[in-house]
């Protein structure tokens, strides 16, 4: 009983944390306003550490299905992940922060074969905001000062069915089904400095629907190092507005490739890049009035030290550095783009039936311009594997 | 290891405690997703679709009574008219004489104009047959030194008071009630002032401010004598004027007695009805003439939606909810200004109420004011209403 307190407390400080921040109005980040908001990151708190790196290699991440057929076991787990933001724009600054829950996974080997399968939930993209501004507008041929309020709360999800399958001893292949999904519920208020003016407030939902397919693949270059690939496409999302249709937005295709190198019995590094076709939503975006859309880049290299070559699941140590372009631009032509660097650890307990795992990430955003933030952020995950590291194998 | 890290979180999870901003500064049009469209429009009513109506309350069915003396706005004389004093009083079953000890009157002054010094309201007594059929030039010459009862001289300083005159010994006689009288007594009201003005005094539906008529008597039973009182109310006010205003059916006409009320049609696009949210709607109205009334005494111009549109009998609401009102002030020649938002949400949706107003003058037949406004047949008066809305925020707008 008394080896169960510690991973207890652990498990009750996480869920304190988690409650702590759940109610607080979301902020997110401020190049998320525009478009369908800021491109979610269904990683594991492991993959977010090496950067995202190893993402690709990662059954647990909501990324590569041929990676389902690395899992050894039945699991099930949850993300989520705190951020604390600063904004620097030429209207002032703020400090702001959100709670976002990216990821929700189960999946495993089916028994007796060579194939995993696997449910996630994912963020696709967050927009969440609340903006104020101040402004004059000439109203009866008078200037009133007026104050505005925008807000969104909500964004888009992915639902996936993925399956991994071993062909032979060094390669999976997978495929991947995708329900993208999701909505924004916005608010804009204006009051009036001139109280004879009434301040109004109008909502509306929008909300998303979309689907997509993704095949991957890994293969295991030599004992030391193993490849991944992941092509995808998202095809449209079909906007409606209050339930009337909208628009629909041409969503990206995805190419991702990587290697990660077993470099030695406690260290494995890797590096990965991400291409993704925004681009294809720009006209779709600009008929609405929009800004626009632009391709994306992502690159990620990262590693993970195990401190114990026994228990290498036992606190070991993970680090990355990323960068990546940001497609929706807040003004046009400058695309935004962001540095993250990542460290993080976690552990097993309960006879490796349960983990902990934590990441936390630094992010540097800018447009090149005045639009500026730093985000810091806490992924935490837990997860359970009922049947043990090596169960229903 | 483990302890450090729950330790770790915790901390975490106390700093997730503290309180940050719940909103971003930003700045249009960089950060404004779609972009709000308030708008400015301004109706006027369809031509011939506004129209004025006289007669919905006479002089005396208000408030108060207008008396006034040499005043430019009107010159008008007051009567009333008291419940009959019974000639013997009943104790039990039994009926009892009585004799009159003393006897008060009282009247209320509700408004004089401040600047006008040494007014002195007289009461005089008018023939107990008085009635609405009563003419000025009637009054007018009830008015002699004879028929003086008594009067008030009303300090400077006051604006409004009660007002009570006790009239015992020979004093009596002048409210002594002849036989054929039945019991009833009746005063009219003049005043006199260093220069012309005009009062407002309570008439006999002006509540607490009514003219009151109270005689204290002593009835002389077989072994004792008691004390006693009858207190009459009013129970018929009038007051007369002098040059009735004529009636302009052109023009947009509240207030008057008997008072004159507007109806006020205006063309209501879909734009409005449907899908607006209304965020100002001023209804202006432009005065023809100096609108007379009396000096510090203002009276209100009132709108009220109306609930169906019948011509002069339409039925206004009567929520103060969506009651608008304006102040008129005497000598006023700009443009009165109501705020109308609230009556004009009642005129959106599924099942809205005709686009139209009720004007009227409050207090209604009682006030010096008679406001005349430009009506669509005025060129250069045209009433207006000036809505301000907001279109429907293009939440779709990435």
């Amino acid at each position: 009983m008394p080896r169960l307190v510690r991973p207890l407390a652990l498990v009750a400080a996480v869920a304190l944390l988690l409650l702590d921040l759940a109610p607080v109005v979301a902020q997110s980040s401020m190049f998320g306003v525009r478009g369908l908001g800021l491109p979610g990151r269904p990683l594991t708190p492991r993959s977010r550490a090496t950067g995202g790196s190893f993402g690709l290699f990662d059954g647990e991440s909501n990324l590569n299905p041929a990676a389902m057929a690395n899992l050894r076991s039945v699991s099930a787990g949850f993300v989520g992940s705190p951020t604390w933001r600063s904004w620097k724009s030429p209207a002032g600054d703020a400090s702001l922060r959100e709670t976002r829950f990216p990821l929700l996974f189960v999946g495993g080997p089916v028994p007796g074969s060579r194939l995993g399968l696997g449910v996630s939930i994912g963020s696709y993209a967050d927009r969440d905001f609340r903006l104020a501004t101040a402004d004059t507008v000439i109203l009866a041929g008078q200037p009133e000062a007026v104050f505005d309020t925008l807000s969104s709360l909500g964004g888009l999800s992915e639902i996936r069915f993925a399956a991994g399958l071993h062909l032979g001893d060094k390669t999976t292949i997978g495929a991947g089904v995708y329900w993208i999904t999701g909505s924004s519920r916005m608010e804009s208020r204006r009051a009036f400095e001139d109280t004879s003016f009434i301040s109004f407030r109008q909502t509306a939902e929008l909300s998303y629907e979309g689907a997509g397919l993704s095949v991957g693949l890994t293969h295991q270059l030599s004992p030391a190092v193993q490849l991944g690939l992941l092509l995808r496409s998202d095809g449209k999302a079909a906007v409606e507005l209050d339930s009337a249709k909208a628009y629909n937005i041409d969503l990206p295709y995805t190419v991702s490739a990587g290697a990660q190198v077993r470099a030695s019995p406690r260290l494995t590094v890797a590096a990965s890049g991400l291409f993704r076709t925004w681009s294809s939503a720009n006209s779709d975006l600009q008929a609405q009035g929009g800004i626009g859309a632009e391709n994306t880049l992502e690159l990620s290299v990262g590693g993970e030290f195990a401190r114990s070559a026994r228990r290498p699941t036992a606190f070991p140590i993970r680090a990355g550095l990323r960068y990546a372009q940001l497609p929706f631009p807040i003004r046009s032509g400058d695309q935004p783009r962001e540095w993250s660097i990542s460290a993080g650890t976690g552990t097993r307990f309960a006879q490796d039936r349960a983990g902990v795992d934590v990441a936390l990430e630094h992010s540097w955003r800018s447009d090149g311009g005045p639009y500026k933030e730093r985000a810091l952020s806490l992924i935490l995950g837990l997860s359970i594997r009922p049947y043990g590291p090596g169960g229903r194998q | 290891m483990l302890r450090t890290l729950t330790l770790a979180l915790l901390g975490a999870a106390g700093l997730g405690a503290c309180q940050e901003k719940l909103a971003s500064p930003a700045e249009c049009p960089d950060l404004c997703p779609g972009n709000y469209d308030v708008r400015d429009t301004v109706l006027a009513p369809a031509l011939g679709a506004d129209s004025s109506f006289e007669g919905y309350v006479v002089a005396g069915q208000g408030s108060s009574l207008r008396v006034s003396w040499q005043f430019p706005a009107s010159e008008d004389r007051a009567v009333f008219r008291f419940v009959a004093r019974p000639d013997s009083f009943a104790i039990g079953d039994s009926i009892y004489p009585y004799t009159i000890d003393s006897v008060a009157l009282g009247v209320t002054l509700l408004a004089r104009d401040s600047t006008v010094k040494g007014l002195t309201i007289y009461l005089y007594r008018m023939p107990a047959t008085v009635d609405s059929t009563v003419s000025f030039t009637d009054l007018d010459t009830a008015f002699t030194a004879a028929n003086l009862v008594d009067s008030v001289v009303v300090p400077d300083s006051i604006l409004t008071d009660d007002f009570q005159r006790m009239l015992t010994g020979a004093n009596l006689a002048r409210v002594a009630i002849p036989p054929g009288d039945s019991g009833v007594l009746a005063l009219g009201v003049q005043i006199r002032a260093n220069s012309g003005t005009g009062v407002r005094i309570g008439g006999s539906a002006g509540g607490l401010a009514a003219p009151t008529f109270v005689t204290y008597i002593q009835v002389d039973q077989t072994d004792t004598v008691v004390a006693r009182t009858f207190t009459r109310a009013a129970n018929f006010s009038r007051y007369v004027s002098q040059n009735p205003p004529v009636f302009d059916p052109d023009l947009l006409t509240v207030g008057g007695a008997p008072s004159a009320r507007t109806i006020l049609r205006f063309p209501w696009p879909d734009l409005l009805k449907d899908s607006a949210q209304l965020v100002r709607a001023t209804l202006e109205l432009i005065p023809t003439a100096p609108i007379p009334g009396l000096n510090g005494d203002t009276a209100f111009v009132q709108a009220r939606p109306l609930l169906a549109d019948l011509g002069s009998k339409s039925p206004a609401s009567s929520d103060g909810l969506f009651f608008s009102a304006a102040p008129v002030t005497a000598g006023q020649t700009d443009t009165v200004r109501l705020e109308v938002r609230r009556a004009l949400v009642l005129w959106q949706g599924d099942d809205p109420l005709p686009p139209a107003f009720l004007l009227q003058l409050v207090p209604e037949g009682s006030s010096f004011s008679r406001a005349t406004f430009g009506s669509s047949r005025t060129p250069g008066f045209v009433p207006r209403l000036r809505v301000t809305y907001a279109r429907k925020f293009p939440f779709e707008a990435p």
